[in-house]
């Protein structure tokens, strides 16, 4: 048996072959005009398959890029609502602490400290914004809420010291147990008032002397020297009314105050001066119990509200991996501060803190928008500037200011001062503003890149179209010239079989 | 000459033209019999002496040009290769899908790098996460598919190699029948006979390139163009194919029978002695030729090219960097490669220098532990490659590596520090590169073992022992179950001292950047970029690399075919204008030889007139 597709002779057989060939070319065509694909395969593609495929690898970059894109700007967007929220947490707060303001209500509050309270919960939530369950201000550790909650933070947990129990303890610890800032009562002989700090080592707590002055060339200062900053008040002479000896004594948060005691002749003198006595010793007694009760005032006004930011301050700058700074028990001899740790003390700031590797937190997230161009977008609660509003807001709220004390008014001041300050962050300090704007400029910056990317997109889509894609219109003409060339094939063959001599003899 | 004499030749005349209308009535019968050539009946003068006396039919003769016939039989065998060729070449093509389709291979690998892309802006996300692991797994199982798609073609290459074995059988004993009778016949019978047996021939021709000669005898010879007779006139050689079942990436062909995993074409003559017709190459075209070549050099490219895409996509993920510095001592420069993990099995230490001419060489070493797959051939992937057992510290590879590549480079070591120079003068080093294959998910930098072997369920190392686990791996390249486990480790790439949090993006951007960016250099086996150095590339363009290939070679195949075709049907027409029947001249020639008969029947009667009036007298 002989296979007749391979007999040469049988001119059928060719025709016919012509015939299918058209055919498939027609189903072909067929195929372009219903899938919208010049070809099936990669083969079919012809020379530019290979810039098909490398368009292909481009644009499925560009969808990755897109959607880091869009991930990205959600998250930017959130991050700056949450951003101009605590700004304007910051702006009233600023304001509202004013030491002129000073109407607590029945509980002994300030409206300010009653509005930290809130301010301080809106802050927390904002800081706790996600996106997608994804926390903003987290750093790396976007699966984690990066702060804790408001009662947590403030009263502490089971077995962990809040921040009202931390400042309890470092206010104790300035305080020490003489109640004069660590300082030892002044001491009087003969004509000289001796002041020094406690004798035991008192660390960084109370009131530390930095310097003494007088404008009188009776009193003769020495010190401070020696290890407790010994400070001699000597009168070799009677000061003259109106004589001045002032003695600087530096406060736990950096701050200064100046004890100034003028001599007068009034009897009784009044506060903030001393009489001046029959005699120079009788002077000094004077100057000695003058100094005493200013010291007692200042280490329950300014020492105290500085104490409460030092506190509130440590304990914001506490991060899983280096819990905050806390004052040993008992708190009132305490010499150092120890490290808290996990057990002991609340952290209010859960997140990735790791500032070795990733000492800016922009960097603890980054969008790579582009082949080359990479946004950082991450941030981080515990940011300078998030930090500094948590610690200012939560002392102005924390420190007892009631009425019922007397050096309540005055504490309040002293705090509000601070807090103000404290708010407007000093030179050298990230603000809550520069942070704004780092994250504005990040969004800028993905917004150009979107920009470019719609562009490029585009401009990729429309060259693979070009190579990939059958353009309708042009299939169309093709099909119908084929289909005329096929009719014509068909009428033609009919005819030829038609043609033969046979039909012409008799 | 007398009336007795005309009575002769219209007497002939009128049995010339019997014979010639039954000549016609055979040409009309047989005009669509499948290889029958037209014939002619060829008529001569009677001669009596000097004399003419009538009309005699001399032979039948079969209208063929013998030298269209040969022609066309070369182009059938090339027909017969070039749309075996195209028929295996566009299938492959189809394998890799359709451009920009959701099945096709790059478009799958595209998912996969977008779906890392995503990651890193939300590693956290265990949608991210899950995506990732989904993509990863569809690569993997889109090379798989793949790899056991270029199988099935290889084994319907193997089945079709054994039934056309089964059919070239058929045919030479066929042509041997026809053969003998006609050697053996009178001549009036031979052109049937010759029909059937060239009709045998072409079809032979499209399996394989033949040569036939003619004898004297009208009796023919057949052998391939390489030599191998395949019939000498009187005995068919018998052709055996031994067809393997199913057939994987491991089994090849091998000249040693031993080692073979595919069929071999033994050629069986006369005398029992039988010879390899493809270790010996002799067949060079026809559609055996192309299914060999499909079978044993196509699709094994093919299947090497994906599995070395499978290779390199595990490798570019899970191998680190072992620490290298660089070192000095006196004149000479080198670096000091810190080698205490030891490379796992298969893992390669590359140096990169300029020799005396200032030329870039590439040296690399592997790790092998089996002695038998020793000397490792080059791959292709460095000018020198040199297979070796680390089992123990640096001091115990130094002394081989100086055999290997000295003095070129001198190496040396202190505890588990390998210590590389070059010789100070001439060569210059400029490189050296360690790769450690990470086989644990966490704890060894952010490298990770996303993938990893099916067949031995353990991370691919590319490691020799027991045979190339490169070879194959495509077919078996799976998603680390390890991973599918805990996918937070696609994020978490470090537990202590701390754990990475779950938002860093190092490790999904080293993975991104391993596959998109980082280059790397693939073997010159796999036939891209050329045979004279390695491919540099990242991953993603060798697949892209990979499937233009494919697509280009199947274009060739189909445009090869096409030209082939238009070559065979012109040669077809020119053969066809002699041989075919003609029903028109057929008719034609049948009007002419009704009127010769009647002519004659004219003549018989006037001569029968002619007698009858001289017998009145």
């Amino acid at each position: 048996m002989i296979n007749p597709a391979y007999s040469p002779t049988s001119s059928a057989a060719r025709s016919s072959a012509l015939m299918q060939d058209l055919r498939a070319t027609m189903m072909d065509l067929q195929r372009q005009l219903s899938t919208g694909q010049k070809a099936a395969t990669y083969g079919g593609l012809g020379p530019d398959r290979f810039t098909a495929l490398n368009l292909q690898a481009r644009l499925s970059q560009m969808t990755g890029y897109s959607n880091v894109i869009q991930s990205s700007s959600l998250r930017l967007t959130l991050m700056d609502k949450s951003m101009s929220g605590l700004n304007d947490i910051v702006k009233n707060a600023q304001s509202a602490a004013t030491s002129a303001t000073y109407e607590p209500n029945a509980a002994g509050r300030t409206i300010a400290q009653v509005s930290a309270d809130d301010q301080l919960k809106m802050m927390i939530d904002l800081m706790n914004t996600d996106s997608a369950g994804q926390y903003l201000f987290s750093g790396r550790a976007t699966d984690v809420k990066p702060v804790a909650g408001y009662d947590e933070m403030i009263n502490g947990a089971a077995g962990k010291a809040g921040l009202k129990q931390m400042i309890a303890e470092r206010q104790a610890a300035d305080l020490g147990t003489g109640g004069l800032g660590r300082l030892t009562p002044p001491s009087l002989s003969g004509t000289t008032v001796t002041l020094e700090r406690d004798a035991a080592n008192p660390g960084p707590f109370g009131f530390t002397i930095s310097s003494a002055t007088t404008s009188s060339a009776s009193i003769s200062l020495s010190g401070p020297t020696g290890p407790q900053q010994t400070t001699t008040v000597g009168f070799t002479a009677q000061p003259a009314d109106g004589d001045s000896v002032s003695l600087s004594l530096t406060l736990p948060d950096g701050s200064t105050k100046t004890i100034t005691l003028t001599a007068s002749s009034d009897t009784p003198a009044a506060t903030g001066s001393f009489a001046i006595g029959a005699t120079t010793a009788a002077t000094a007694a004077n100057f000695q119990s003058a100094l005493q009760s200013e010291l007692a005032s200042a280490s329950k006004t300014s020492l105290t509200a500085a104490s409460s930011l030092t506190a509130s301050k440590a304990f914001f700058a506490g991060s899983p991996s280096s819990p905050p700074m806390r004052v040993p028990s008992p708190a009132a001899a305490a010499t150092g501060l120890v490290a808290g740790t996990d057990a002991d003390t609340v952290i209010w700031y859960r997140g990735d803190d790791d500032t070795t590797a990733y000492p800016n937190a922009r960097t603890t997230a980054v969008a790579k928008v582009g082949d080359a161009l990479s946004v950082g977008v991450g941030a981080r609660a515990n940011e300078q500037a998030v930090q500094q509003s948590f610690a200012m807001l939560a002392a102005l709220s924390l420190t007892d200011v009631a009425p019922s004390d007397p050096d309540g008014k005055t504490r309040y001041a002293e705090l509000a001062n601070r807090v103000r300050q404290g708010l407007s962050f000093p030179d050298g300090m990230q603000s809550i503003t520069g942070m704004s704007a780092e994250l504005a400029s990040a969004n800028a910056a993905i917004k150009t890149a979107k920009d470019r990317m719609t562009a490029s997109k585009n401009v990729l889509t429309n060259s693979l179209g070009d190579i990939s894609t059958a353009d309708p219109q042009e299939t169309t003409a093709a099909l119908l010239a084929l289909q005329t060339r096929l009719q014509a094939t068909y009428a033609t063959t009919a005819a030829l079989s038609r043609l033969s001599l046979v039909n012409y003899l008799s | 000459m007398g009336i007795g004499a005309i009575f002769t030749s219209s007497v002939s005349g009128l049995r010339v033209s019997q014979a010639a209308v039954e000549v016609v009535s055979n040409n009309i019968a047989n005009a669509d019999s499948v290889g029958y050539t037209r014939r002619q009946l060829v008529q001569t003068q009677q001669l009596v002496g000097d004399r003419t006396a009538g009309v005699r039919s001399a032979a039948v003769n079969r209208m063929l040009d013998i030298l269209v016939q040969r022609q066309l039989r070369q182009e059938t065998g090339g027909a017969g290769y070039t749309s075996v060729a195209s028929k295996y070449q566009t299938a492959l093509d189809q394998i890799f899908g359709p451009p920009g389709g959701a099945s096709a291979l790059d478009t799958i690998f595209n998912k996969f790098t977008e779906s890392l892309q995503t990651l890193t802006s939300d590693p956290a996300s265990l949608t991210n996460r899950s995506q990732v692991l989904s993509s990863a797994s569809a690569i993997a199982s889109a090379l798989n598919s793949a790899s056991s798609d270029v199988q099935t073609l290889r084994g319907q290459a193997e089945s079709a190699i054994a039934s056309t074995v089964g059919r070239v059988n058929d045919l030479l004993s066929q042509i041997r029948f026809a053969n003998s009778r006609i050697v053996a016949n009178n001549p009036t019978v031979q052109a049937g006979l010759q029909d059937d047996r060239d009709a045998a021939i072409d079809e032979l021709s499209k399996y394989l390139d033949i040569r036939v000669t003619e004898g004297p005898d009208g009796g023919v010879t057949i052998a391939t163009s390489a030599g191998a007779t395949l019939f000498n006139g009187s005995q068919a050689m018998k052709l055996v194919f031994d067809e393997h079942a199913s057939l994987g990436p491991q089994a090849l062909y091998s000249t040693d029978p031993a080692k073979r995993g595919v069929g071999a074409i033994m050629l069986t003559d006369g005398s029992g002695a039988s010879i390899d017709m493809i270790a010996n190459q002799s067949i060079r075209s026809g559609e055996l030729a192309g299914l060999i070549e499909m079978r044993d050099t196509t699709l094994v490219q093919a299947q090497t090219q994906l599995d070395a895409l499978a290779a390199n996509l595990s490798s570019a993920l899970s191998d680190r960097q072992a620490p290298t510095t660089a070192v000095t001592s006196g004149a000479q420069t080198g670096f000091d490669i810190d080698l205490s993990t030891p490379p796992a099995s298969g893992n390669a230490i590359t140096f990169f220098y300029k020799d005396a001419g200032g030329v870039t060489r590439t040296a690399k070493v592997v790790r092998v532990e089996d002695p038998s797959q020793l000397p490792l051939p080059n791959d292709g992937s460095a000018d020198q490659v040199v297979g070796m057992s680390f089992s123990g510290a640096p001091a115990s590879i130094v002394g081989a590596l100086n055999t290997a590549f000295g003095p070129a480079l001198s190496f040396s070591s202190a505890g588990s520090t390998l210590r590389v120079l070059d010789n100070g003068a001439s060569t210059k080093m400029i490189g050296a590169d360690a790769r450690i294959t990470n086989t644990a998910l966490t704890g060894s930098g952010a490298e990770i073992p996303l993938f990893y072997d099916g067949g031995n369920k353990s991370v691919f190392t590319g490691s020799y022992d027991g045979g190339s686990k490169t070879l194959g791996f495509a077919a078996r390249i799976a998603l680390n179950p390890a991973l599918a486990a805990d996918p937070s480790r696609l994020v978490v790439y470090e537990t202590s001292p701390t754990a990475t949090p779950a938002g860093d993006s190092t490790r999904p951007q080293l993975l991104y950047d391993r596959l998109v960016s980082a280059t790397r250099p693939f073997a010159t086996t796999t036939g891209v970029g050329g045979t004279a150095a390695p491919y540099n590339g990242s991953v993603a363009t060798f697949v892209q690399r990979v499937v233009e290939q494919r697509g280009a070679a199947a274009e060739a195949a189909t445009q090869l075919d096409k030209g082939q075709n238009v070559a065979l049907s012109s040669v077809q027409s020119r053969y066809a204008e002699n041989a075919s029947v003609n029903i028109d001249s057929e008719m034609a020639q049948l009007t002419q030889l009704q009127n010769a008969y009647a002519a004659n029947a004219r003549v018989f009667t006037a001569a029968k007139d002619m007698f009858d009036l001289l017998m009145r007298m």
